[in-house]
């Protein structure tokens, strides 16, 4: 899988992500925009220490890692229904 | 009329400004998200599964206001996330209301109480609530995934009608929806005395933590026929005639994704407010530079295809309604007899 590729699912990835940076440094934060354009692309993310909004072009990134927890995989509706339902409709 | 004359006119002396410049596409109501943090969790909803430091941020009042300049579009919507959440939503609404903006707050309404109390609101013909209300008391409170709320949300509504205050209610309907409770939560909405009623089938958010509920295209229109059959007179809907129509399937309309476009911490959203393709960091460039023509129906998009949210389709039946005679007619025929 190429870098694009990775990137596209980094940014659909409801969880932090870690960069490493071809320079071998490592940033953290959630990956919310990607662009593709003639001088080969950006993202931008939200780092989780500092909060600044971070823009990095694909040429600076070695790698993405998929550190952080997926918040899109929750468990409160399954959770909620079951709770429901032994309840008898009460919460 | 569910709507204010004022706004009415408003709305629609800002449409036939943009026929007359010839625009092509121009925006209708501007989706502003302040914030992405809730105090509830709906199993219908994709756009709060982030993570903490994500949902801890804001945007400034002043990055609100300068969207809302840069769209120029004559409503404002405060969706969410809770926009009650926001630290500075009184100071916003009264800067959106001094720039004769028509303003409806979204909200479950679970922290409206305290607010009102707290006086941060005053009342005005720019400001409305759209409390959340997604059916009678069981199916609201199984929709939003805790009980109570639908008794909290009519406490508030009471009170803020009370203090003189606009108040509409916003319903998603699901695949589990039942048409003669629907038309029963109808009346009971009449009855509590809201101004109008906003009603659309939910979007099948990819994030969303129920993926079993969302209407298919065929059962959109079946159940809206069934629950807007025989529509009676009092029961009052603060959006177009044409777009109950659409959800019938008595009208034929394409998506205008770029009429309620959206702001949120992130920036643009492209290409609308439901789908999450990249974000534009100024609106012109939202406006110029994504590719349109991959999106609605037509496109083959299969995230459109059974897409009828009001967000892409309200606005296209505002449009028709001003653009074609049959539009105009039906809206018309519409307004005057009450019927659908």
């Amino acid at each position: 899988m190429g870098l694009p590729e990775i990137i596209e699912l980094a940014f659909d990835y409801r969880g932090d992500v870690t960069i490493v940076r071809t320079d071998g440094a490592e940033i953290t934060g959630y990956l919310f925009n990607r662009r593709e354009d003639a001088s080969g692309g950006s993202v931008q993310l939200f780092a989780t220490e500092s909060g600044a909004q971070v823009s990095l072009p694909y040429s600076a990134i070695a790698a993405v890692r998929f550190t952080g927890r997926d918040a899109a995989r929750t468990e409160h509706f399954d959770s909620f229904q079951q709770r429901r339902s032994e309840r008898g409709g009460s919460d | 009329m569910a709507v204010p004359a004022s706004q009415a006119w408003t709305v629609a002396s800002y449409v036939l400004k943009q026929r007359l410049r010839r625009r092509e596409r121009y925006p209708l109501v501007l989706m502003l998200e302040p914030l992405l943090r809730c105090n509830l969790a709906c199993a219908g909803c994709g756009k709060i599964q982030y993570p903490p430091h994500v949902l801890k941020r804001a945007l400034t009042v002043q990055q609100c206001l300068d969207a809302v300049e840069e769209c120029g579009a004559p409503i404002v919507s405060i969706p969410g996330g809770e926009p009650l959440l926001y630290p500075h939503i009184g100071e916003l609404v009264d800067a959106l209301v001094a720039r004769k903006k028509y303003v409806y707050l979204c909200t479950n309404a679970l922290l409206l109480r305290e607010k009102l109390d707290a006086g941060l609101f005053t009342p005005s013909k720019r400001l409305s609530f759209s409390v959340h209300m997604d059916g009678l008391r069981e199916d609201h409170d199984a929709s939003v995934c805790r009980n109570g709320v639908y008794d909290i949300a009519v406490e508030a509504i009471r009170e803020a009608l009370r203090r003189g205050f606009r108040v509409t209610t916003n319903t998603t309907l699901f695949d589990s929806s039942e048409p003669l409770r629907v038309r029963e939560f109808f009346d009971e909405m009449m009855d509590l005395g809201v101004e109008g009623m906003m009603v659309s089938p939910g979007y099948s958010y990819q994030k969303a933590p129920d993926q079993e509920s969302f209407l298919a295209r065929e059962r959109t229109t079946a159940l809206f026929s069934q629950v807007l059959a025989n529509k009676k007179r009092r029961w009052r809907f603060n959006q177009s005639p044409l777009f109950l129509q659409f959800l019938m399937g008595k009208q034929a309309f394409e998506c205008t994704p770029w009429g309620n476009p959206l702001y949120t911490i992130f920036g643009w959203q492209r290409p609308c407010y439901l789908l999450q393709d990249g974000y534009a960091p100024t609106f012109r460039e939202l406006m110029e530079e994504t590719p349109w023509e991959l999106y609605g129906r037509d496109s083959g998009n299969p995230q459109c295809r059974d897409c009828m949210v009001h967000s892409g389709y309200e606005p296209t039946a505002v449009h028709a309604a001003f653009s074609t005679w049959s539009g105009f007619k039906d809206a018309a025929a519409a307004a005057i007899s009450g019927k659908l």
